[in-house]
Protein backbone atom coordinates (compact mmCIF):
# COMPACT_ATOMS: atom_id res chain seq x y z
CA UNK A 1 0.00 0.00 0.00
CA UNK A 2 1.91 3.34 -1.10
CA UNK A 3 0.59 6.19 1.53
CA UNK A 4 0.15 10.27 -0.11
CA UNK A 5 2.14 12.53 1.65
CA UNK A 6 -0.74 14.63 0.79
CA UNK A 7 -3.50 12.40 2.48
CA UNK A 8 -1.37 12.31 5.85
CA UNK A 9 -1.63 15.93 6.28
CA UNK A 10 -5.03 16.34 6.75
CA UNK A 11 -6.53 14.65 10.46
CA UNK A 12 -9.44 12.33 9.60
CA UNK A 13 -12.96 13.69 10.76
CA UNK A 14 -12.39 12.82 14.50
CA UNK A 15 -16.37 12.04 15.04
CA UNK A 16 -17.03 8.63 17.04
CA UNK A 17 -13.89 7.54 15.96
CA UNK A 18 -12.39 9.45 18.77
CA UNK A 19 -11.62 6.58 21.43
CA UNK A 20 -11.83 7.93 24.83
CA UNK A 21 -7.54 7.07 25.54
CA UNK A 22 -7.02 9.58 22.67
CA UNK A 23 -9.23 11.71 23.93
CA UNK A 24 -7.94 12.03 27.18
CA UNK A 25 -4.02 12.04 25.51
CA UNK A 26 -5.66 15.37 23.13
CA UNK A 27 -6.64 16.65 26.43
CA UNK A 28 -3.74 16.64 28.42
CA UNK A 29 -1.08 17.41 26.33
CA UNK A 30 -3.56 20.33 25.34
CA UNK A 31 -3.72 21.46 28.90
CA UNK A 32 0.39 20.65 29.49
CA UNK A 33 1.14 22.86 26.39
CA UNK A 34 -1.98 25.46 26.24
CA UNK A 35 -2.53 24.67 22.71
CA UNK A 36 -5.05 22.39 21.43
CA UNK A 37 -4.34 21.98 17.84
CA UNK A 38 -1.14 20.55 16.96
CA UNK A 39 -0.71 22.81 13.80
CA UNK A 40 -1.70 25.98 15.03
CA UNK A 41 0.29 28.27 13.78
CA UNK A 42 1.12 30.54 17.01
CA UNK A 43 2.46 27.75 19.03
CA UNK A 44 4.66 25.91 16.69
CA UNK A 45 8.94 25.64 17.59
CA UNK A 46 7.93 26.90 21.57
CA UNK A 47 8.19 23.66 23.02
CA UNK A 48 11.74 22.19 21.21
CA UNK A 49 13.95 24.72 23.30
CA UNK A 50 14.78 21.72 25.32
CA UNK A 51 17.03 20.19 22.85
CA UNK A 52 20.17 22.58 23.41
CA UNK A 53 21.16 24.87 20.38
CA UNK A 54 24.70 24.65 18.60
CA UNK A 55 26.88 21.62 17.72
CA UNK A 56 27.07 18.13 20.00
CA UNK A 57 30.69 16.29 19.89
CA UNK A 58 30.47 13.13 20.77
CA UNK A 59 33.48 10.21 21.27
CA UNK A 60 33.13 6.81 19.36
CA UNK A 61 35.03 3.64 19.38
CA UNK A 62 38.78 4.14 17.82
CA UNK A 63 37.58 8.00 17.30
CA UNK A 64 38.85 11.57 18.22
CA UNK A 65 35.93 14.14 19.13
CA UNK A 66 33.49 14.41 16.19
CA UNK A 67 30.65 16.34 15.52
CA UNK A 68 27.96 14.15 16.22
CA UNK A 69 25.03 14.19 13.35
CA UNK A 70 23.39 10.71 14.96
CA UNK A 71 24.12 8.14 16.93
CA UNK A 72 22.03 5.01 15.60
CA UNK A 73 23.34 4.45 13.05
CA UNK A 74 26.43 6.86 13.79
CA UNK A 75 26.82 9.25 11.11
CA UNK A 76 30.17 11.69 12.80
CA UNK A 77 31.46 14.87 11.07
CA UNK A 78 35.33 15.83 10.50
CA UNK A 79 35.89 19.50 12.05
CA UNK A 80 37.20 21.20 9.59
CA UNK A 81 40.53 22.00 11.27
CA UNK A 82 41.49 18.45 10.76
CA UNK A 83 41.96 19.22 6.69
CA UNK A 84 44.77 21.34 7.78
CA UNK A 85 46.97 18.16 7.09
CA UNK A 86 46.87 16.57 3.92
CA UNK A 87 45.74 13.40 5.20
CA UNK A 88 42.93 12.89 7.32
CA UNK A 89 44.00 11.06 10.32
CA UNK A 90 41.61 7.71 10.67
CA UNK A 91 40.25 8.94 14.31
CA UNK A 92 39.07 12.19 12.67
CA UNK A 93 38.02 10.27 9.49
CA UNK A 94 33.59 11.06 9.11
CA UNK A 95 31.49 8.39 9.66
CA UNK A 96 28.20 7.79 7.57
CA UNK A 97 26.35 4.22 7.92
CA UNK A 98 22.26 3.83 6.51
CA UNK A 99 20.82 1.66 9.06
CA UNK A 100 21.48 0.93 12.55
CA UNK A 101 22.48 -2.84 12.11
CA UNK A 102 26.24 -1.82 11.56
CA UNK A 103 28.92 -5.12 12.69
CA UNK A 104 30.44 -3.87 15.86
CA UNK A 105 32.30 -7.41 15.99
CA UNK A 106 34.51 -8.91 13.68
CA UNK A 107 36.73 -12.14 13.63
CA UNK A 108 38.65 -12.72 11.38
CA UNK A 109 39.09 -16.40 11.67
CA UNK A 110 35.80 -16.47 10.45
CA UNK A 111 35.81 -13.14 8.31
CA UNK A 112 35.67 -14.00 3.98
CA UNK A 113 35.38 -11.80 1.17
CA UNK A 114 33.20 -13.76 -1.35
CA UNK A 115 33.65 -12.90 -5.07
CA UNK A 116 31.02 -14.87 -7.03
CA UNK A 117 28.34 -14.51 -9.38
CA UNK A 118 28.96 -14.69 -13.39
CA UNK A 119 32.57 -15.86 -13.09
CA UNK A 120 34.45 -18.99 -13.73
CA UNK A 121 35.19 -19.83 -9.80
CA UNK A 122 34.07 -18.07 -7.51
CA UNK A 123 36.67 -16.97 -4.56
CA UNK A 124 36.01 -17.06 -1.15
CA UNK A 125 39.08 -15.46 0.99
CA UNK A 126 40.00 -15.01 4.27
CA UNK A 127 42.09 -11.20 5.06
CA UNK A 128 45.40 -13.13 4.87
CA UNK A 129 44.96 -14.63 1.98
CA UNK A 130 44.05 -11.00 0.50
CA UNK A 131 46.98 -9.60 1.81
CA UNK A 132 49.48 -12.48 0.47
CA UNK A 133 47.76 -14.03 -2.22
CA UNK A 134 47.67 -10.27 -4.29
CA UNK A 135 49.90 -7.53 -4.86
CA UNK A 136 49.34 -4.96 -2.38
CA UNK A 137 48.94 -1.25 -3.91
CA UNK A 138 48.66 2.23 -2.89
CA UNK A 139 46.41 5.24 -3.27
CA UNK A 140 45.68 8.85 -1.76
CA UNK A 141 42.11 9.92 -2.33
CA UNK A 142 39.35 11.85 -1.49
CA UNK A 143 36.32 10.12 0.07
CA UNK A 144 33.65 12.31 -0.33
CA UNK A 145 29.77 11.62 1.34
CA UNK A 146 27.39 12.75 -1.64
CA UNK A 147 25.43 14.93 1.10
CA UNK A 148 27.95 16.83 2.10
CA UNK A 149 27.61 20.20 2.91
CA UNK A 150 23.77 19.37 2.83
CA UNK A 151 22.93 21.95 5.52
CA UNK A 152 24.28 24.92 3.21
CA UNK A 153 21.49 24.47 0.49
CA UNK A 154 18.73 26.93 0.49
CA UNK A 155 15.68 26.36 0.93
CA UNK A 156 17.06 23.66 3.27
CA UNK A 157 16.44 19.48 2.53
CA UNK A 158 15.64 16.74 4.61
CA UNK A 159 18.74 14.53 5.27
CA UNK A 160 22.05 14.38 7.17
CA UNK A 161 22.44 17.92 8.23
CA UNK A 162 26.52 18.34 7.11
CA UNK A 163 28.38 21.19 6.84
CA UNK A 164 31.86 20.80 4.97
CA UNK A 165 33.24 17.86 7.04
CA UNK A 166 31.68 14.93 5.12
CA UNK A 167 35.26 14.45 3.92
CA UNK A 168 38.21 12.89 4.12
CA UNK A 169 41.67 12.40 2.31
CA UNK A 170 43.49 9.25 3.08
CA UNK A 171 46.48 6.69 2.15
CA UNK A 172 44.59 3.95 0.95
CA UNK A 173 46.07 0.08 0.62
CA UNK A 174 44.85 -2.88 -0.69
CA UNK A 175 44.26 -5.35 -3.68
CA UNK A 176 43.09 -4.24 -6.90
CA UNK A 177 40.00 -5.10 -7.71
CA UNK A 178 40.58 -5.81 -11.28
CA UNK A 179 43.25 -8.97 -9.88
CA UNK A 180 40.33 -10.47 -7.60
CA UNK A 181 38.12 -10.17 -10.75
CA UNK A 182 40.67 -12.15 -13.20
CA UNK A 183 41.57 -14.82 -10.58
CA UNK A 184 37.72 -15.52 -10.34
CA UNK A 185 37.50 -15.30 -14.13
CA UNK A 186 35.11 -12.71 -15.39
CA UNK A 187 32.63 -14.78 -17.83
CA UNK A 188 31.58 -12.82 -21.17
CA UNK A 189 28.54 -10.90 -20.81
CA UNK A 190 29.17 -9.21 -17.52
CA UNK A 191 27.78 -5.95 -17.05
CA UNK A 192 27.76 -4.83 -13.26
CA UNK A 193 29.31 -5.44 -10.35
CA UNK A 194 27.45 -5.38 -7.29
CA UNK A 195 29.15 -4.85 -3.49
CA UNK A 196 27.84 -5.61 -0.71
CA UNK A 197 28.89 -5.38 3.19
CA UNK A 198 28.07 -6.27 6.76
CA UNK A 199 25.78 -3.79 7.82
CA UNK A 200 22.21 -5.17 7.87
CA UNK A 201 18.82 -3.05 7.29
CA UNK A 202 16.61 -3.09 10.81
CA UNK A 203 14.04 -4.68 9.06
CA UNK A 204 13.17 -7.63 6.83
CA UNK A 205 11.60 -6.02 4.20
CA UNK A 206 13.76 -3.20 3.68
CA UNK A 207 16.72 -2.99 1.03
CA UNK A 208 20.03 -4.57 2.33
CA UNK A 209 22.58 -1.82 1.36
CA UNK A 210 24.49 -2.85 -2.05
CA UNK A 211 26.13 -0.54 -4.47
CA UNK A 212 27.09 -1.72 -8.02
CA UNK A 213 29.77 -0.21 -10.43
CA UNK A 214 29.72 -1.13 -14.42
CA UNK A 215 32.17 -4.02 -15.45
CA UNK A 216 34.73 -1.60 -17.22
CA UNK A 217 35.35 0.66 -14.19
CA UNK A 218 35.28 -2.12 -11.86
CA UNK A 219 38.08 -4.00 -13.95
CA UNK A 220 39.99 -0.56 -13.81
CA UNK A 221 43.54 -0.54 -12.41
CA UNK A 222 42.03 2.39 -9.51
CA UNK A 223 39.47 0.93 -7.69
CA UNK A 224 40.73 -0.93 -5.00
CA UNK A 225 39.38 -3.26 -1.73
CA UNK A 226 41.63 -1.60 0.92
CA UNK A 227 42.31 -3.24 4.30
CA UNK A 228 44.52 -0.19 5.31
CA UNK A 229 43.59 3.46 5.42
CA UNK A 230 46.82 5.44 6.28
CA UNK A 231 49.14 2.29 6.86
CA UNK A 232 47.06 1.29 9.63
CA UNK A 233 43.92 -1.22 9.68
CA UNK A 234 40.48 0.71 8.81
CA UNK A 235 38.30 1.69 12.30
CA UNK A 236 35.13 -0.26 12.21
CA UNK A 237 33.17 2.65 11.78
CA UNK A 238 35.09 3.28 8.96
CA UNK A 239 34.51 -0.51 7.59
CA UNK A 240 37.05 -2.58 9.36
CA UNK A 241 38.17 -4.81 7.48
CA UNK A 242 37.50 -4.18 4.38
CA UNK A 243 36.52 -1.42 2.33
CA UNK A 244 36.31 -0.73 -1.63
CA UNK A 245 37.64 2.23 -2.92
CA UNK A 246 36.05 4.49 -5.90
CA UNK A 247 39.08 6.97 -6.61
CA UNK A 248 37.15 10.50 -7.81
CA UNK A 249 33.58 8.90 -7.11
CA UNK A 250 31.42 9.54 -3.95
CA UNK A 251 31.67 7.59 -0.90
CA UNK A 252 28.41 5.41 -1.23
CA UNK A 253 30.21 3.50 -3.55
CA UNK A 254 33.02 2.85 -0.84
CA UNK A 255 31.43 0.16 0.91
CA UNK A 256 32.31 -0.59 4.26
CA UNK A 257 32.89 -4.16 5.62
CA UNK A 258 32.71 -5.12 1.88
CA UNK A 259 32.01 -9.21 2.25
CA UNK A 260 30.45 -9.81 -1.15
CA UNK A 261 31.36 -9.12 -4.59
CA UNK A 262 29.22 -10.15 -7.22
CA UNK A 263 29.53 -9.88 -10.86
CA UNK A 264 26.29 -9.76 -13.07
CA UNK A 265 25.22 -10.25 -16.64
CA UNK A 266 22.56 -7.89 -16.42
CA UNK A 267 22.08 -4.16 -15.36
CA UNK A 268 21.89 -4.18 -11.23
CA UNK A 269 18.79 -3.10 -9.94
CA UNK A 270 18.72 -2.09 -6.44
CA UNK A 271 17.32 0.33 -4.35
CA UNK A 272 20.51 1.84 -3.33
CA UNK A 273 21.26 2.60 -7.33
CA UNK A 274 17.43 2.42 -8.45
CA UNK A 275 15.74 4.59 -5.89
CA UNK A 276 18.30 6.36 -4.00
CA UNK A 277 21.41 8.52 -4.42
CA UNK A 278 20.21 9.86 -8.07
CA UNK A 279 20.79 13.45 -9.19
CA UNK A 280 19.16 15.07 -11.77
CA UNK A 281 20.75 14.46 -15.14
CA UNK A 282 23.04 17.51 -15.83
CA UNK A 283 26.22 19.17 -15.28
CA UNK A 284 25.91 20.35 -11.63
CA UNK A 285 22.70 18.56 -10.47
CA UNK A 286 20.92 21.43 -10.68
CA UNK A 287 16.72 22.06 -10.07
CA UNK A 288 14.30 23.70 -8.60
CA UNK A 289 11.64 23.04 -5.49
CA UNK A 290 8.81 24.54 -8.08
CA UNK A 291 10.38 21.94 -11.41
CA UNK A 292 11.86 18.77 -9.90
CA UNK A 293 13.94 16.99 -12.23
CA UNK A 294 12.24 14.06 -14.11
CA UNK A 295 15.52 12.70 -15.76
CA UNK A 296 18.03 11.32 -13.10
CA UNK A 297 20.80 9.15 -12.98
CA UNK A 298 22.67 7.67 -10.06
CA UNK A 299 25.04 10.29 -8.40
CA UNK A 300 28.53 9.05 -9.89
CA UNK A 301 32.29 11.17 -9.92
CA UNK A 302 32.55 14.38 -7.71
CA UNK A 303 32.36 17.99 -8.78
CA UNK A 304 35.29 20.26 -7.96
CA UNK A 305 35.53 21.79 -5.26
CA UNK A 306 37.66 24.21 -3.05
CA UNK A 307 37.16 25.34 1.30
CA UNK A 308 39.58 27.40 2.87
CA UNK A 309 40.70 26.11 6.17
CA UNK A 310 43.01 29.06 7.42
CA UNK A 311 42.50 31.29 9.01
CA UNK A 312 39.57 30.28 11.35
CA UNK A 313 38.57 30.31 14.36
CA UNK A 314 40.24 30.85 16.76
CA UNK A 315 42.69 32.12 14.54
CA UNK A 316 43.59 35.59 15.54
CA UNK A 317 44.79 37.93 12.18
CA UNK A 318 46.09 41.31 12.82
CA UNK A 319 45.73 44.00 10.59
CA UNK A 320 49.65 44.85 9.38
CA UNK A 321 50.74 41.39 9.73
CA UNK A 322 50.95 38.83 7.27
CA UNK A 323 48.56 35.87 7.26
CA UNK A 324 48.27 32.33 5.11
CA UNK A 325 45.04 31.70 3.82
CA UNK A 326 45.34 28.35 3.21
CA UNK A 327 43.10 25.56 2.30
CA UNK A 328 42.22 22.66 -0.18
CA UNK A 329 40.74 21.40 -3.70
CA UNK A 330 40.23 18.23 -5.23
CA UNK A 331 37.87 17.12 -8.28
CA UNK A 332 37.29 13.78 -9.62
CA UNK A 333 41.01 12.92 -11.11
CA UNK A 334 41.34 15.59 -13.93
CA UNK A 335 43.54 17.65 -10.89
CA UNK A 336 43.44 21.16 -9.88
CA UNK A 337 45.10 23.10 -12.26
CA UNK A 338 44.62 26.79 -10.78
CA UNK A 339 42.61 28.20 -7.30
CA UNK A 340 42.17 31.63 -6.81
CA UNK A 341 41.15 33.79 -3.82
CA UNK A 342 39.35 36.81 -3.11
CA UNK A 343 39.14 38.62 0.17
CA UNK A 344 36.50 40.95 -0.70
CA UNK A 345 33.65 38.51 -1.29
CA UNK A 346 34.61 37.73 -4.70
CA UNK A 347 34.95 40.84 -6.13
CA UNK A 348 38.34 40.18 -6.77
CA UNK A 349 40.55 37.52 -7.14
CA UNK A 350 44.37 36.52 -7.12
CA UNK A 351 46.36 33.22 -7.92
CA UNK A 352 47.10 31.13 -5.01
CA UNK A 353 50.22 28.89 -5.23
CA UNK A 354 49.41 25.24 -4.99
CA UNK A 355 51.40 22.75 -3.03
CA UNK A 356 53.19 19.57 -4.91
CA UNK A 357 51.08 17.16 -6.36
CA UNK A 358 52.88 14.54 -4.96
CA UNK A 359 50.12 12.85 -3.42
CA UNK A 360 48.36 12.40 -7.08
CA UNK A 361 45.69 13.61 -8.65
CA UNK A 362 42.62 12.03 -6.46
CA UNK A 363 44.03 13.54 -2.84
CA UNK A 364 43.50 16.89 -1.73
CA UNK A 365 46.02 19.92 -3.18
CA UNK A 366 46.50 21.89 -1.29
CA UNK A 367 47.01 25.88 -2.07
CA UNK A 368 48.52 29.16 -0.28
CA UNK A 369 48.08 32.85 -0.69
CA UNK A 370 50.21 35.49 2.26
CA UNK A 371 47.49 38.15 3.34
CA UNK A 372 48.51 40.97 4.50
CA UNK A 373 45.16 42.76 5.70
CA UNK A 374 45.75 47.01 6.29
CA UNK A 375 42.79 47.81 8.27
CA UNK A 376 40.86 46.09 10.61
CA UNK A 377 37.45 44.63 10.08
CA UNK A 378 35.30 41.88 8.69
CA UNK A 379 36.60 40.30 5.25
CA UNK A 380 34.33 37.41 2.60
CA UNK A 381 37.02 34.99 2.16
CA UNK A 382 36.25 32.84 -0.73
CA UNK A 383 38.24 30.37 -3.01
CA UNK A 384 37.44 29.10 -6.58
CA UNK A 385 39.62 26.14 -8.21
CA UNK A 386 39.96 24.93 -11.74
CA UNK A 387 40.58 21.96 -13.09
CA UNK A 388 42.70 19.91 -16.08
CA UNK A 389 39.88 19.25 -17.79
CA UNK A 390 38.14 23.00 -17.89
CA UNK A 391 35.60 22.80 -15.00
CA UNK A 392 35.74 25.37 -12.32
CA UNK A 393 33.49 26.32 -9.33
CA UNK A 394 30.84 29.30 -9.73
CA UNK A 395 28.39 31.05 -7.93
CA UNK A 396 24.96 30.22 -8.97
CA UNK A 397 21.83 28.68 -7.15
CA UNK A 398 22.91 25.35 -6.78
CA UNK A 399 20.12 22.97 -5.65
CA UNK A 400 18.47 19.93 -5.50
CA UNK A 401 15.76 18.20 -3.52
CA UNK A 402 18.52 15.26 -2.14
CA UNK A 403 21.07 18.23 -1.18
CA UNK A 404 23.53 16.41 -3.01
CA UNK A 405 27.48 17.45 -5.29
CA UNK A 406 27.93 20.90 -3.34
CA UNK A 407 30.42 23.01 -5.31
CA UNK A 408 29.36 26.36 -5.50
CA UNK A 409 32.03 29.01 -3.99
CA UNK A 410 31.94 28.77 -0.12
CA UNK A 411 32.46 32.30 1.59
CA UNK A 412 33.68 32.70 5.04
CA UNK A 413 34.00 35.52 7.07
CA UNK A 414 36.84 36.43 9.21
CA UNK A 415 37.74 39.20 11.38
CA UNK A 416 40.90 41.31 11.07
CA UNK A 417 41.96 42.78 14.76
CA UNK B 1 -11.18 -15.25 54.58
CA UNK B 2 -7.93 -15.32 52.07
CA UNK B 3 -6.54 -18.64 52.76
CA UNK B 4 -2.76 -19.16 54.15
CA UNK B 5 -1.69 -20.63 50.59
CA UNK B 6 -3.54 -17.27 48.69
CA UNK B 7 -1.69 -15.13 51.24
CA UNK B 8 1.20 -16.66 50.40
CA UNK B 9 1.16 -16.48 46.47
CA UNK B 10 0.18 -13.27 47.33
CA UNK B 11 3.19 -12.22 49.28
CA UNK B 12 5.30 -14.00 46.28
CA UNK B 13 4.27 -11.81 43.76
CA UNK B 14 4.52 -9.15 45.26
CA UNK B 15 8.17 -9.63 45.71
CA UNK B 16 8.80 -10.76 42.42
CA UNK B 17 6.90 -7.25 41.01
CA UNK B 18 9.48 -5.57 43.40
CA UNK B 19 12.37 -7.76 41.64
CA UNK B 20 11.11 -7.15 38.36
CA UNK B 21 10.46 -3.36 38.79
CA UNK B 22 14.23 -3.21 40.26
CA UNK B 23 15.99 -4.57 37.81
CA UNK B 24 13.88 -2.54 35.29
CA UNK B 25 14.30 0.63 36.82
CA UNK B 26 15.60 3.21 34.51
CA UNK B 27 18.44 4.64 36.58
CA UNK B 28 19.72 8.13 35.14
CA UNK B 29 23.40 7.34 36.16
CA UNK B 30 23.44 4.40 34.44
CA UNK B 31 22.65 5.71 31.00
CA UNK B 32 26.11 6.52 28.44
CA UNK B 33 26.67 9.93 28.03
CA UNK B 34 27.73 10.98 25.33
CA UNK B 35 28.74 14.89 25.73
CA UNK B 36 30.38 14.71 28.80
CA UNK B 37 33.46 12.59 28.51
CA UNK B 38 36.46 14.32 28.89
CA UNK B 39 38.54 15.24 26.23
CA UNK B 40 41.50 13.13 24.99
CA UNK B 41 44.40 13.96 23.69
CA UNK B 42 45.55 10.98 22.02
CA UNK B 43 42.06 9.41 21.50
CA UNK B 44 42.81 6.51 19.15
CA UNK B 45 42.86 2.84 20.23
CA UNK B 46 43.24 1.27 16.84
CA UNK B 47 42.60 -2.24 15.93
CA UNK B 48 45.81 -4.34 16.42
CA UNK B 49 46.36 -6.21 13.55
CA UNK B 50 48.16 -9.00 16.14
CA UNK B 51 44.52 -9.88 16.76
CA UNK B 52 41.49 -11.62 15.12
CA UNK B 53 39.03 -9.58 16.63
CA UNK B 54 38.04 -6.23 16.75
CA UNK B 55 35.22 -5.09 18.93
CA UNK B 56 33.38 -1.59 19.64
CA UNK B 57 30.84 -0.41 21.95
CA UNK B 58 28.69 2.26 20.36
CA UNK B 59 27.64 4.71 22.82
CA UNK B 60 24.06 6.01 22.39
CA UNK B 61 21.99 9.05 24.00
CA UNK B 62 19.13 9.80 22.53
CA UNK B 63 17.99 13.97 23.37
CA UNK B 64 14.44 13.69 24.87
CA UNK B 65 11.53 15.08 23.19
CA UNK B 66 8.72 17.58 24.74
CA UNK B 67 5.36 16.10 25.43
CA UNK B 68 2.59 16.83 22.88
CA UNK B 69 -0.36 15.12 21.09
CA UNK B 70 1.42 11.94 19.35
CA UNK B 71 4.96 11.85 21.23
CA UNK B 72 4.59 8.15 22.37
CA UNK B 73 3.61 7.08 18.72
CA UNK B 74 6.08 9.14 17.50
CA UNK B 75 8.54 7.54 19.93
CA UNK B 76 7.56 3.97 19.51
CA UNK B 77 7.52 4.10 15.59
CA UNK B 78 10.47 6.15 14.58
CA UNK B 79 13.09 4.40 16.83
CA UNK B 80 12.41 1.02 15.70
CA UNK B 81 14.99 2.00 12.63
CA UNK B 82 17.21 5.07 13.96
CA UNK B 83 18.10 7.88 16.62
CA UNK B 84 15.95 10.36 17.74
CA UNK B 85 18.63 13.05 16.28
CA UNK B 86 17.63 11.89 13.05
CA UNK B 87 14.85 14.21 14.05
CA UNK B 88 16.85 16.76 16.19
CA UNK B 89 19.62 17.52 13.39
CA UNK B 90 17.09 18.88 11.13
CA UNK B 91 16.60 22.22 10.25
CA UNK B 92 12.59 23.30 10.73
CA UNK B 93 10.23 21.94 8.17
CA UNK B 94 6.79 22.61 7.04
CA UNK B 95 3.87 20.16 7.76
CA UNK B 96 4.07 19.44 3.40
CA UNK B 97 7.93 18.26 4.29
CA UNK B 98 7.15 16.23 7.23
CA UNK B 99 4.27 14.62 5.48
CA UNK B 100 6.68 13.59 2.58
CA UNK B 101 9.33 12.14 4.92
CA UNK B 102 6.99 9.99 6.96
CA UNK B 103 5.35 9.04 4.31
CA UNK B 104 8.84 8.06 2.42
CA UNK B 105 9.81 6.33 5.44
CA UNK B 106 6.76 4.02 5.22
CA UNK B 107 6.64 3.63 0.95
CA UNK B 108 10.79 3.69 0.69
CA UNK B 109 11.74 1.77 3.57
CA UNK B 110 9.06 -0.08 4.66
CA UNK B 111 8.43 1.30 8.28
CA UNK B 112 5.32 -0.42 10.16
CA UNK B 113 3.01 2.60 10.37
CA UNK B 114 -0.58 2.80 9.36
CA UNK B 115 -1.83 5.82 7.81
CA UNK B 116 -3.75 6.67 10.98
CA UNK B 117 -0.58 6.41 13.18
CA UNK B 118 1.40 8.37 10.25
CA UNK B 119 -0.85 11.67 10.60
CA UNK B 120 -0.54 11.29 14.77
CA UNK B 121 3.15 11.51 14.08
CA UNK B 122 3.23 14.26 11.42
CA UNK B 123 1.27 16.40 13.76
CA UNK B 124 4.02 16.05 16.39
CA UNK B 125 6.74 16.62 14.11
CA UNK B 126 5.16 19.72 12.88
CA UNK B 127 4.41 20.96 16.14
CA UNK B 128 7.82 20.16 17.52
CA UNK B 129 9.66 21.19 14.56
CA UNK B 130 7.34 22.81 12.06
CA UNK B 131 7.45 26.56 10.29
CA UNK B 132 5.11 29.03 11.05
CA UNK B 133 3.19 28.83 7.45
CA UNK B 134 2.21 25.37 6.76
CA UNK B 135 3.76 24.55 3.09
CA UNK B 136 5.78 27.92 3.01
CA UNK B 137 9.41 27.81 1.78
CA UNK B 138 11.68 26.99 4.07
CA UNK B 139 14.21 29.74 3.05
CA UNK B 140 13.87 32.32 6.06
CA UNK B 141 15.24 29.42 7.72
CA UNK B 142 19.07 29.93 8.30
Amino acid sequence: MILKPEELQDPKPEGDAVSRRRFLQLASAAAMSGAFSACHSQYTNTSFISVPPGQTVARFPEKAELLLLTDRPPQLETPIHYFREDLTPNEAFFVRWHYEGIPTYIDLRTFRLKVGGHVDKPLTLTLDELKHQFDATSIVAVNQCSGNSRSLFLPRVPGGQWKNGAMGNARWTGVRLKDLLQRAGVKSGAVDVSFGGLDEAPLFNMSKFVKALGIEHALSDEVLVAYSMNDKPLPMLNGFPLRLVVPGWYATYWVKSLASIKVLPEKFHGFWMDKAYLIPKNADAVETPENLATDTVPINKMNVRSLIVSPDLPDLVRAGATAEIQGIAFDSGSGISKVEVSIDGGKNWQAATLDSDALGKYSFRRFRLPWTPQSSGAYQLASRAYTNDGKFQRVFDQWNKSGYMRNVIEQREVTVI
Amino acid sequence: MITRKQLLALVGFVILGAIIIWIGRDDPSQRPKIEEQPPVQTPVTQPSTQSDFNQITLPHDDPEFPPGPGRELFLARCTVCHSLRYITMQPNFSKKVWAKEVAKMINTYKAHITGEEAREIINYLATVKGTDQDGASNSKLK
